[in-house]
């Protein structure tokens, strides 16, 4: 037992669970009826009598449904370890945390690359796009079937955070309050123009053949180059001044070549490699299109307007401010929005160097704050309207 | 140059006494959230505050209080008209970069406000700027000139100008000194003036 704690420590071994959902389907924001959805989830902490402790954690790009506790054999706990775990920001002694794998993922729910039903093999391109109201409405199943009614928070990081942002317009009854973090309201041209580099990456790759290349070596290459892209913009220009200078690798001078010599460049040839092996290149174009197509302000008359029905909920909002991929400026922009629609946001910007990473990185500033935040949130009553 | 530091405790209870219960309060420059926790606590109001330094936003958040990270022009523009019952500057507009138009956003986006500041007039701050020939240092200003947040001295016959000139009806004031309430001539005696307004 002590060995397991010493090894695993925090929320010791955790286990992803797998649930089919939506067997008649799921009507999409495309108009087009999709299911069955198997979706990948962990819990972490225990749901009260109340059923009133249940924070759901929404991953960013990347991420999947193990964000905290250890993998059998893991070197690296889940991806938000340091924020969940018992005693921690989200203190599961206290609180019941839900993290689910997003609809066209690649951890466990369905994605192209999953098997579709109907032809035996995988989806590939025929796989329909999403958005994050879709994966949203795929985690309001999840919370169905787990018999959670509302949640105490949501909260995320980066596409994590739209997710958060998504879930309080969606379903502004079932979320008492929102941790958005490093996040924003829409995509930006800047963002959209990222993330076509990055897709454009993948399909120039002649490995990726369309999208079918399951089974193959797949666009390897493609994927890594979406990726050293993706890292660029997650880092700051400070935060790569200190963290690599201009320092060289395994040598003293310049080999006058194109081998990689930088510091940099082996960290991010280093990121592109890893990342090939363990994410889907097709899961990255159509999460990368469904963040482009997000924006809150859609089908409303402005982002103020999106947010009249979140008068319950309390807003957290948290920027970094060497974040160039997700500029504090725009989660500014939320809070002015939910302020002006009549709602209760603090809006509290770090100071950092890390850039986007800081996210995951700054926790120790992060975590106080969140603390005592849902400390606010579960204290609060809430003015419920009559009928 | 006087070592007596400033009381805080009589200005947040005149504050609080002039609150009204389970109102909305936007306390600009609220610092750590002192005085909003104890509105919250005395007159249960729903307290939202706007900080630009950055460990104080945390412990005012650990206070359980609604806050903005930034600067008073962008805190304000956040909100709606009418938006809050009362507004306070408590020891605020002398560090804004733009009071006048501070002032209009206030009475935007509050039905009523609050104005603490301290008396640039006062007599020990007359004195050593005429007598001594320095700039004052006191409690209520107690920086150098070389590092004071301080952009902006008033005293009370400005203040009660500015609100004739600009349409500010006083609903009460009050002067302290050392803490104590000063009842006649505060232009003179009065270190803090606080002023209870409403915009006609």
């Amino acid at each position: 037992m002590n060995e397991i704690s010493d090894r695993y420590p925090g929320l010791g071994l955790t286990q992803t669970q797998h649930v089919r959902l939506c067997p008649e389907g799921m009507p999409l924001d495309t108009q087009v009826t999709f299911g069955p959805i198997d979706v990948a989830y962990e819990t972490y902490g225990r749901l009260n009598d109340n059923k009133d402790n249940a924070i759901l954690v929404c991953h960013a790009l990347s991420g999947g449904a193990h964000a905290a506790g250890w993998m059998e054999g893991a070197s690296q706990p889940g991806w938000w370890d340091n924020m969940i775990g018992p005693g921690k920001a989200f203190d599961t002694d206290k609180y019941f945390v839900i993290c689910a794998n997003v609809l066209g993922g690649c951890y466990g729910t369905t994605g192209p690359a999953s098997i579709d039903p109907e032809t035996g093999k995988p989806y590939g391109l025929r796989f329909p796009v999403v958005t994050v109201s879709d994966m949203v409405n795929v985690q309001a199943r999840l919370l169905d079937h787990l018999g959670v009614e509302e949640l105490l928070t949501v909260t995320g990081g980066s596409m994590g955070g739209m997710l958060a942002l998504q879930w309080a317009v969606s379903y502004p009854k079932r979320v008492r309050s929102v941790i958005a973090i490093a996040t924003t309201y829409r995509h930006s041209p800047q963002q959209i123009a990222f993330n076509e580099l990055t897709r454009q990456s993948i399909m120039a790759d002649p490995g990726w053949n369309n999208g079918d290349y399951y089974g193959g070596e797949g666009p390897r290459l493609g994927l890594a180059v979406a990726r050293m892209t993706g890292h660029i913009t997650y880092l700051s220009d400070k935060g790569m001044e200190l963290k690599f200078g201009r320092r060289l690798r395994a040598r003293e001078k310049y080999g006058f070549d194109f081998s990689k010599e930088f510091e940099v460049e082996t960290y991010l040839q280093h990121q592109g490699k890893s990342f090939v092996n363990r994410f889907d290149a097709n899961s990255m174009l159509y999460l990368t299109k469904a963040l482009d197509y997000f924006d809150l302000s859609d089908n409303h008359q402005d982002l103020t307007e999106a947010f009249k029905g979140c008068q319950d909920s309390l807003f957290l909002l948290v920027a970094f401010s060497s974040d160039w991929l997700y500029p504090a400026q725009q989660l500014k922009d939320i809070a002015r929005a939910v302020r002006r629609a009549g709602g209760d946001a603090t809006y509290y910007e770090i100071n950092s160097d890390y850039g986007h990473d800081a996210f995951l990185l700054d926790y120790e500033k992060q975590a106080p704050l969140v603390q005592s935040f849902l400390h606010r949130v579960a204290t609060t009553e809430i003015p419920r309207q009559p009928g | 140059m006087t070592k007596k530091t400033l009381r805080r405790q009589e200005i947040y209870d005149w504050i609080a006494e002039r609150t009204i219960q389970n109102g909305k309060v936007l306390d600009i420059g609220c610092g750590d959230g002192e005085l909003l926790a104890q509105l919250v606590q005395e007159r249960q109001v729903h307290g939202t505050g706007i900080e630009i330094d950055e460990d104080c936003v945390v412990r005012a958040v650990q206070r359980g209080l609604s806050v903005h990270h930034g600067n008073v022009e962008e805190g304000l523009d956040h909100y709606a008209d009418k938006s809050f019952d009362l507004v306070i500057m408590s020891l605020t507009i002398q560090e804004i970069k733009d009071p006048l138009h501070v002032l209009q956003e206030t009475a935007r986006v509050g039905k009523k406000a609050i104005v603490v500041f301290p008396n640039f007039a006062h007599w020990r701050s007359r004195w050593q700027l005429a007598l001594a020939g320095r700039a004052p240092v006191s409690g209520t200003l107690p920086h150098k000139w070389y590092n004071s947040p301080n952009l902006h001295f008033c005293s009370v016959l400005d203040w009660e100008e500015f609100c004739r000139e600009n349409d500010w009806k006083c609903l009460d004031r009050g002067f302290l000194a050392a803490g104590h309430p000063i009842r006649w001539l505060p232009n003179l005696r009065a270190e803090v003036a606080m002023y209870f307004m409403e915009k006609q």
